[in-house]
Order: structure tokens, then sequence, then C-alpha cells
């Protein structure tokens, strides 16, 4: 892995960012550092001293057809597992008069709010580490078709495959604690209320290859006077697993044993967004309905319907400070469940940390090269909280160091709260070339 | 001696005439003179960027810049970045309207998103640069007020200087300027210079135009190199414009989200 990152490094420092008007190679190459204020027991990795690669390629045959291709090399000292190589994106787009078609493994990125977006369902995202969600966006083997006509275009995507999100190993800083005691299912016939927990996790199941795992969408988007809309369907799979367990108590009556299976089910959503300013303020919203695999709410393991909305707006104050800018973003996300059968959607499941949440982005500028921000987020109904203050500052063509400060709190029985350890500085230094 | 005052009478308007043509023009017949020779149908411009920082620290960016100006005179413009990598394939679009707010859509790369931004944004500075969005859409003559307050020499050149203030609600609404003082060059119309005032009257910016000559294989005549200087700041940006293309028939279908995300 060594040789063949410092292979690369060496041919792309000796190449041009360009070699032919028609041909670029380009990408980046990034230093990345994580120091945890908390060390923790065991096995669990306390740090990351990571060197990641992305090597570009794209090409242009005249105006008809472009092709671009990245490839991601990542290197962790810390944590040797992390190690890996991935073909981030390869495809090729062809342009036919009004029609444009993208075939190959692409990123798809719908929807117009800025911090969550319930409309894109199509690509799966890297969540080993569940802050770092910077490019890791898992490209998806697909057809694109886009239709333009005036301000209006129809796209169509068609998917033949599936690819899960990559969720944190067991002994990742990010797998949750799960609870030490379980109620007794025998109780109160036999035994305690509570026993002891001992877990096993199952294989992932996935629907049978074929038909089962393609995934369609499709997406009209337009503009209605200074409105930026949108109507989009999605039918595929959930890229996060439900958790399906049985639970079989010991012959004591003192433990349980429960066992995890990961499944992956189909879901669909009908979801619409827009996005227009009212004078000098931006709004913009998306919401989608999905429609689970659990229609009528028998499935426990499974989510039952439900609307999940964002909306949000910006507004840029300027000159506050001499003439530089402070840009101010707020967005409200919010779930409920249609109809409601008074089941629960938990915050602590990765699909609706957002439940009921104000997310935040202040961005104030220090001169021409640098900035200073603060992101976050605060959930409202459990009372958790996220806060990234950190800044950036490029310091030569294409070079930047970013340094942030990852701080988590709220109770134990909460997303961020659990993680609440897991408060680190992350600093990021990055040469794109 | 009939004759003598026939000539006597052709010579005094002959004489006259001198007179007449000092007349000065008028701040606004000056920024018509300035809009002809500015207004094209469509303009391919390729551009480097460099800004230097109030500490010398300096930053390339290389843009291609298109405009279409429409059978209403609205103008359309489609700025996209090509260097350095960090912001290559940045998208700028801007569509003027009518009776309504402009429409401003940026692309970023990195997210695969097209965001459409606030009018009131275009005070904003234009990625990182001392160029607000505002600096690069074409001079609006029904927005503003102009005066000629007298002639000045900018280098070498005789310049007629009006005083531009923002008139139209709109205009003013979105406008970080109180006042702009213009330097408008008496031969050929071009811009050589132009002055930035903040609402309470700071001098805020100031830019200069040099390298001024005709374009190729038309009539028009446009600065070849455009310095644009933070005077509170200390900053500034230079524009180097290595080629224009002037009425070469850019395609309208240039101005849209499609030909925005296209790299």
């Amino acid at each position: 892995m060594r040789s063949l990152l410092f292979g690369a490094l060496v041919f792309f420092a000796g190449t041009p960012s360009w070699v032919s008007a028609q041909t670029r190679l380009g990408g980046f190459v990034e230093y990345d550092n994580l120091t945890y204020f908390e060390g923790t027991d065991g096995a669990r990795i306390n740090g990351r001293n990571q060197l990641i690669l992305q090597a570009e390629a794209s090409h242009d045959a005249g105006e008809a057809a472009h092709f671009f291709s990245a490839v991601e090399f990542r290197l962790d000292q810390a944590d040797w597992s992390r190690n890996r190589w991935s073909l981030d994106e390869a495809y090729v787009d062809l342009y036919l008069g009004p029609v444009d078609l993208r075939l190959g493994r692409q990123i798809f990125a719908w929807g117009r709010a800025d911090a969550v977006n319930p409309t894109d369902n199509l690509t799966a995202w890297d969540f080993s580490d569940i802050l770092d969600t910077d490019d890791e966006q898992l490209g998806l083997l697909s057809g694109l078709v886009t239709y333009y006509s005036g301000d209006w275009s129809v796209e169509a995507v068609l998917a033949p495959s599936f690819r899960a999100s990559v969720l944190p190993d067991s002994e990742s800083r990010w797998w949750p604690d799960l609870p030490a005691t379980v109620p007794n299912p025998s109780f109160p016939a036999l035994g305690p209320p509570f026993v002891r927990a001992s877990y096993e996790f199952a294989d992932d199941v996935l629907p049978d290859q074929g038909f089962d795992r393609f995934q369609y969408a499709l997406r009209v988007t337009g503009i209605l006077g200074s409105w930026d809309v949108s109507l989009s369907w999605f039918d595929g799979l959930d890229d996060l697993p439900a958790l399906h367990t049985e639970t079989s108590v010991d012959s004591t009556l003192s433990a349980a044993r429960i066992l995890v299976e990961p499944r992956y089910h189909r879901r669909r959503a009908i979801g619409a967004d827009f996005a227009t300013t009212l004078g000098s303020v931006g709004v913009h919203g998306e919401g989608a309905y999905y429609l689970t695999s659990d229609w009528s709410g028998t499935d426990p393991a499974i989510d039952d319907p439900y609307l999940h909305y964002v909306v949000g707006g910006d507004y840029t104050l300027n000159d506050l400070v001499g003439d530089r800018d402070l840009f101010v973003l707020l967005e409200w996300s919010h779930e409920v469940q249609v109809p409601d059968r008074h089941s629960t959607l938990r915050d602590t499941d990765l699909n609706h940390v957002f439940r009921r949440s104000l997310l935040g982005k202040v961005d104030l500028e220090l001169g021409p090269f640098s900035l200073v921000k603060v992101e976050g987020v605060y959930n409202v109904g459990t009372r958790n909280w996220y806060v990234q203050p950190g800044g950036r500052w490029s310091f030569a063509d294409g070079a930047e160091l970013l340094i942030d400060l990852d701080l988590l709190g709220g109770r134990q029985d909460t997303f961020f709260g659990d993680f609440d350890d897991n408060s680190r500085l992350h600093v990021r230094l990055k040469y794109s070339f | 001696m009939k004759k003598q005052l026939a000539l006597f009478g052709l010579a005094v308007p002959l004489l006259a005439a001198p007179a007449i043509a000092q007349v000065p023009p008028t701040g606004r017949e000056v920024m018509e003179t300035h809009k002809m020779q500015d207004r094209t149908q469509d303009t391919e411009a390729e551009i480097r960027m460099t800004i230097i920082s109030a500490r010398g620290g300096t930053r390339e960016r290389d843009i291609v810049m298109w405009t279409k100006t429409r059978s209403d005179d609205t103008q359309m413009q489609l700025i996209r970045f090509q260097s350095p990598a960090d912001v290559e394939g940045t998208g700028f679009l801007s569509i003027e309207n009518l009776g309504r707010e402009d429409d401003n859509w940026l692309y970023l790369p990195a997210l695969r998103k097209t965001r459409r931004i606030a009018g009131a944004d275009k005070r904003d500075s234009f990625v990182g640069t001392d160029f607000s969005f505002e600096d690069l859409e074409p001079e609006r003559l029904d927005s503003y007020e102009y005066r000629l307050a007298g002639s000045e020499i900018v280098e070498k050149s005789e310049t007629w200087v009006v005083e531009a203030t923002p008139t139209d609600p709109k205009k003013i609404e979105e406008t970080a300027y109180g006042g702009r003082q213009l330097w408008i060059d008496k031969k050929n119309g071009v811009m050589r210079r132009s002055e930035f005032y903040g609402r309470d009257g700071t001098f805020l910016k100031r830019l200069n135009a040099e390298d001024v000559r005709p374009v190729p294989g038309t009539d028009k005549w446009r600065a070849y190199r455009l310095t644009m200087e933070d005077i509170l700041g200390g900053s500034r940006t230079v524009l180097e414009i290595s080629s224009y293309h002037i009425d070469e028939g850019v395609p309208e279908e240039y101005f849209t989200q499609r030909y925005l995300r296209r790299r």
C-alpha cells in the first residue's frame, strides 16, 4: 500500500495539472490528523494519522462526450483497518442534443438543503467516522438520463446494483454503547425483569441478486419565476440496515443472547424541494415522504412511513468587520410519522439523527484567504448537540490548512451524548493539483 | 461688399463652431458613449486573476467569462473557474430580469450542488477577490444619476469625470456603494478608472484600467489589464485578459444551469 501511494505521488508530482486541452490529470493530497481529548480503554483507536491521495483523470472528446474518474488511496498509520483504495467515480458523459447521458460509477447530490437532504437517497456514505463526511459519498454504478427543455429538466436514474453505507466497526470509537441489560422476554412468568445482554451480529442480509436490488429514481427540476423547484421519486434500498433481533434467555434466567441481523429493505420516497430569495435572504426547503416496507406498522425493526422535511434560510451581513462579511445559515429538520401510530423514530438511529433538529452555520471572513466558522446541530427533543468551531487558511494556490474542533454532548441515551467522549481536534492539510 | 458680408456671415458660424463643440456633454451622455462602447451581443474573455493580500501574498485564478445581451437589453453572464485545482469547475451564472430580482446561481463542484444566491449577495466578494459580484455587472444607466464633474488626464488619455449615484430603489437596496466616480476616455468611451464610495462616503475601492487597445476584428476597445484596489484593507486584485472574443455567437444555452454544471 505504501509503495502504491508513493508511486502515485511521484507520478502526479511530475505531471502538470493538465496534459492537453482535452485530457487533464489532477486530484488532491491530504494529510489528516485527529487527536481525541479522552482516551478509551480496550482496543479502540484513539487517533488518526492519515494520508489521502485522490487521483482524478478527465478527458473531453469534443463537445460530444466527457470522461471522468477518481481513485482514492487512503493510508492511516493509526488504524490500519482504514487503509483502502477505492474507485470513487468513473463515468462517461454523452451529450446528445437535448439529452445528456451519464453512465458508470457516479455520485448523486440531490436536494437544496445544506446539512441534511431528505430527497438525496441514491448515494451511500462512508460513516466509519460519523463526523467526517467530507468527500465520503460512495459512487453508485448507474445510468442517468437527463432531458432538457428550456428551464426544465427531467432526470431518470437506473442503478442495477446496490451499495450500502459503510458503518463504524466494533473497534471504532463510533460504535455505539449497547445496553448492558435488556428486558427479560419471559418476565413476569419467569426470572427477573431485566437480564444481562450479550450480542452477536449476523452477516448483512441483502435482497437477492437481480431485479430485487435494482434502484430507480426520477426527478423533474425547473424554474417558476424566481423559484427553483423539483419533484422527485425514489424506489430503492435503504442504504442503512434495519436491525432485526432475536433474544433468547439462558437456562439460568440471568443472561440473554441477542442475535442482531442487519437487513436492507426496500423503500420508496416522494420528494420535493425549492429555493428562492426574499429580498436579501435566501430561502430553501425540501422534504420526502418515505413509504417504508412496513406500511402496516407491524414490524418494530422497520420504520413506519414518515415525512422528513428541512426548511432554512441564509443571510450575509456585509462588511461586518471592516469589509469582511458574515454568512449565517439556519435550518430546521423535522420528521413526522404519517399516519401516526404512536411508534417512535429514535434519533439514536443513524437514519433519524435529525428528527427534531436545529442546524446552523456561521462563516466569518478574516481576509481574502482565511475564514473562521462555527457549525452545529442541536436536537431539540432529546437535548443533545454537536458543535464544530474551526477555520481554514489558504496559504498558497490550491493549498489549505483546516483546523476544527468537534465537540459533542448530551445525555448518554442520545446520539451525540453517547459519543461525548469523542470530542477532538481535527487538523487537515490539503493540496489540490 | 455684399460678397464680403456674405463671407463674413459664413464665417460667424464657422468661428462659433469650436465654441459649440466645447460645450461639455452631460454625465448621462458620457455614460451613453461608454455604454455604446461596452455593449456587445456577446463576449467571451479568458482572464487571469491575481489576488494580492495586504501582506503581499498572492493567489492566481484563471477564469473564462461569457456574456450575452438579450433583445430586451438585459444581460446574462456565466463565469467558470479553470484553475487552481481547488476551485476548478466553480461557476457563477447571472440572469438579469426586468421587473423582478435577477437570478443568480453559484455551482460548487466539491458539493456537486447549484445554489441560488440572493441579490443582496452581490455585495459579496467574488471568490476571495477584491471584486464583488456587482462589480462584474454591466453599467445599468437607468439605475443611476450621472453628473459630469470635469475632465482629467488618466494614463496619458483625456477623460471625462462622472459621478454616479444610485437612484433606482432596487439598486439602492442591492449595492454596497453610495456613489462612484468614473473616468471615461473621451476618445473611445472606455472606463479608465473608477472609484467606489460607501454609503457613508468612505472611499472603499479603486479600479484602474490599463493596456487599452482595440479588440482585433472589431470596432470595440477594451482594457487588457484591470486592477481593483481595496483602499481600506490594502489588498488588490489584478485581472489580465489574454483574449476577448466579441460577437462571435455565444449560444444562449450556455446561460443555463445545465452548462453551469458542465466542466
